[in-house]
């Protein structure tokens, strides 16, 4: 197999490279000042919230979340704010809770005229606007009065788990920064729907290829994988909502994982496609029962489903198969992605799109090839075509005609006429079919009783032929029929000046079959026989019109010669003699 | 004059045994016809010719594989056939002529001319001589050969290595498939001019050619003034 590694895909692979490395870099200031001395106290007293009342007897660890309970915790802005740049906290908690900056009242994330167990929605993120006079350099005590808090994350550390987060910085920045990324990642996310539905409809209209459906799947679940992952930043869902959206998340990364060695397994034919699925799933389920978190959790899921991948991939390379190296060089680039970056999500989004997107160049190249190899066949149809034709143009039987004409006209001018006019017919017969994939038997009976006789007046032999229960309109390939009489001739020679060709066709509920039966003595022989290119014709004609679904058998029998074709109308993966 | 026609095709086969029959007349005491290589190479066996017509593609069975063999043999062979384009392999074989498919009389008649005069040589000479010894073919390099007698009506092949090969083809006949620098230089010698390094003048018109291995052979008066001129 032609083996290329383009300039196209090396191109991608540094300019991934390259993206990759200058966003790890990027990604390093923190624009936000975090929570420090975190500490709680079961039950309720507005004085917890001065910043004057000492927290040094309260809990570190957070076991419980049942009741009313407060947390204080300490925010240090190191560098002094800009003037006119009011400072702003955000809250991430699956709680309802009122928040408290030195003392002062910032807001709640509930309707306050409702009770706890009557409030309907609690957004689980809450931005506050910190007052000009309260957002200077220095420390500030923060306190979080919760009066109901849902604990997904059962963790001792509250605010650093998946499920809450505390910041505090320039307030545009908190309100804008994550809806300018979402922007970016949604334009990523559409293309990758176009490429999904791209690929879906080729798979539907054209091509079955499993291989299609499975990239196409691969395409939407990335997209859905985006836009769930980036949905936080712009609807302002209830808290409880949170878990199902990490829920989500972690279905989609699953089913990613386990698609694409499957996409791999269709793309670069590999035997063992469940054996390997089965050793995944059974790698990846230590992961989800022991690690903890969502992210860790789809963060191996990956790892491994990108370890096989690339086992699959060097096993494709190693066969030199087209558009291994490309598949190669998206692995590679989401190694670099999950090394380099820290951000999950940058991670995920960069480490997974190049790998699409080196996908889609893979399989670009096959359908480049799947392309070529179809201009291939068109080509060797002609050559079919031309195959038939030279045969009988061919020196062998076109020069003894003519000779043997010059022979006839010089004895018997009449006969010599007649001779012209056959052997005429016969090519014109030969150059109207021949161009055809299938004619009907009509057709094909005509030809061989012009060649016969051709070949009778060349021969001085009485060759005919009959035909026993044949359909006239039944369609078979051009010159079949034909250059089985001619084996025939080759392989027997008359009796008595009198050969006989008998056809017979028989068919039913699940083939054709006809067999063709050369009557005369065997030949025998001393010299090597020239060509076989007779019966190379007949089987590469029905392997053309009916793929894998015929046979052909040609051999001696008592008095002659037998040649058989079936045609079946099922594949039987026969295609054979 | 024996004549054997090989051809599959009956029509054409009789083409040519009433053409030849006519061309040569009265010098053909016997023709036949056999349509396949089996036939033949029994045939011959069993009868003595003195020209094979053959043709090359059989009902699909290849002449080449047997030509080596008929070429060992006594008689000249012509070949008639389709396949234009093995002609000069043909030749190589050692084969006096090639006819192409279709063929006129006239080309027929000019191929007997060849063969009746013994000084034209075949158009194409052969490079290899077969020769047939205990039953088997061998094929002797034409480069190999140092000079050729006569040995009744056969010839024999003296070898540069010194080793001696019968040819059952007479000096005549082999004279009209050899390349043209063996030259008749006697009755009963016939020498690759390149192998003579010097001729010897001796009393009474006696000349002698002394060859590339110290080798002596005779020279015949009446092909003397023809080799002096080639030679130098």
């Amino acid at each position: 197999m032609n083996y290329r590694f383009s300039y196209l895909s090396l191109g991608m692979f540094v300019a991934g490279v390259v993206i990759i490395t200058l966003l790890s870099t990027l990604n390093q200031a923190p624009a936000t000042y975090k929570a420090t001395e975190v500490r709680f106290c079961y039950g309720d007293s507005l004085e917890w919230k001065n910043p004057t009342y000492s927290t040094a007897h309260w809990q570190r660890n957070f076991y419980d979340s049942s009741g009313v309970f407060w947390i204080r915790l300490v925010v240090n802005i190191a560098q002094k704010p800009q003037r006119f740049e009011p400072q702003g906290i955000t809250v991430d908690f699956t709680g309802v809770y009122e928040v408290y900056w030195d003392g002062q009242l910032l807001g709640r994330n509930y309707n306050p005229r409702k009770t706890t167990r009557t409030v309907q929605y609690a957004p689980l993120h809450g931005l506050f606007l910190i007052p000009d006079s309260l957002g200077k350099a220095g420390r500030h005590e923060v306190a979080l009065r919760v009066r109901y808090f849902k604990n997904y994350g059962k963790s001792p550390h509250l605010l650093e788990s998946d499920y809450t987060d505390l910041n505090v910085g320039n307030y545009l920045a908190l309100a804008q920064d994550n809806l300018i990324s979402t922007a970016y990642v949604h334009i990523i996310a559409g293309v990758f729907l176009v490429i999904g539905l791209y690929y879906f409809f080729i798979f539907i209209v054209s091509n079955r290829h499993l291989r299609f459906l499975l990239f196409a799947i691969i395409c939407m679940s990335f997209f859905a994988l985006l836009i769930v992952e980036h949905l936080r930043f712009y609807y302002y869902y209830h808290f409880t909502f949170h878990y199902t959206r990490l829920v989500i998340i972690a279905l989609l990364t699953l089913s990613i994982s386990v698609l694409l060695p499957l996409f791999f397994m269709h793309r670069f034919p590999f035997k063992y496609k469940l054996r390997v699925i089965g050793a995944m799933l059974a790698m990846i389920l230590p992961i989800w029962i022991f690690a903890q978190g969502i992210d860790p959790k789809t963060s191996y899921t990956m790892l491994v489903s990108f370890g096989v991948s690339l086992f699959l991939v060097l096993r494709a390379m190693q066969q030199r198969i087209e558009g291994s190296a490309e598949a190669l060089l998206g692995i590679v680039v989401f190694f670099i992605a999950f090394v380099w970056l820290d951000n999950y999500d940058l991670k995920l989004f960069l480490g997974f799109g190049f790998l699409i997107i080196f996908m889609l160049l893979s399989l670009s190249i096959q359908m480049r090839k799947q392309r070529q190899e179809y201009e291939a066949s068109l080509v060797h149809s002609s050559r079919l075509e031309l195959e038939i034709l030279k045969k009988n143009i061919q020196p062998h039987f076109l020069m003894n005609s003519l000779t043997s004409i010059i022979a006839w006209i010089d004895d018997d001018p009449a006969v010599g006429t007649r001779f012209i006019a056959a052997l005429a017919e016969e090519l014109e017969i030969l150059i109207d079919v021949s161009s055809k994939k299938l004619i009907p038997l009509q057709r094909e009976v005509e030809l061989c009783e012009s060649y016969l006789e051709v070949m009778s007046l060349r021969k001085e032999v009485n060759y005919t032929l009959y035909t026993v229960g044949v359909k006239p309109d039944d369609l078979i390939p051009p010159a079949l029929i034909h250059t089985a009489i001619e084996n025939g001739i080759t392989h027997n020679h008359d009796k008595d000046g009198k050969m006989a060709f008998y056809l017979s066709f028989a068919q039913n509920r699940y083939q054709r079959h006809y067999t063709l039966m050369s009557v005369g003595v065997h030949r025998k022989t001393v010299a090597k026989k020239t060509g076989g290119t007779g019966l190379k014709y007949m089987e590469a004609r029905l392997q053309e019109s009916f793929p894998n679904r015929w046979q052909l058998l040609s051999k001696p029998i008592e008095g002659g010669w037998q040649t058989e074709f079936f045609i079946y109308n099922r594949e039987t993966g026969v295609g054979s003699r | 004059m024996k004549i054997l026609i090989v051809e599959d095709e009956a029509k054409i086969a009789q083409y040519i045994e009433k053409v030849t029959t006519a061309i040569l007349g009265d010098k053909v005491t016997a023709t036949k016809i056999i349509p396949d290589l089996v036939s033949a190479l029994y045939y011959l066996d069993t009868h003595t010719i003195d020209l094979l017509l053959l043709d090359l593609n059989l009902n699909g069975e290849d002449g080449f594989g047997i030509l080596q063999e008929l070429v060992a043999t006594s008689f000249h062979t012509i070949i008639i056939s389709a396949n234009k384009h093995r002609a000069i392999e043909a030749f190589e074989h050692g084969v006096l002529d090639f006819i192409p498919k279709p063929f006129t009389k006239e080309r027929l008649q000019k191929a007997f001319e060849r063969w009746n005069l013994s000084e034209k040589r075949a158009p194409h000479p052969t490079k290899k001589l077969a020769i047939r010894s205990k039953g088997k073919i061998k094929l002797v390099d034409i480069n190999e050969v140092l000079y050729i007698k006569a040995a009744n009506v056969y010839a024999t092949l003296h070898l540069k290595n010194g080793e001696q090969e019968l040819h059952d083809k007479s000096l005549d006949k082999l004279q009209m498939i050899l390349p043209p620098e063996f030259i008749r230089i006697h009755k009963s010698y016939m020498v690759d001019i390149h192998q003579i390094k010097n001729i010897l003048i001796h009393q009474g018109s006696k000349y002698e050619a002394v060859l590339g291995n110290e080798v002596i052979i005779p020279i015949g008066r009446t092909y003397y003034k023809q080799l002096k001129e080639q030679w130098n």
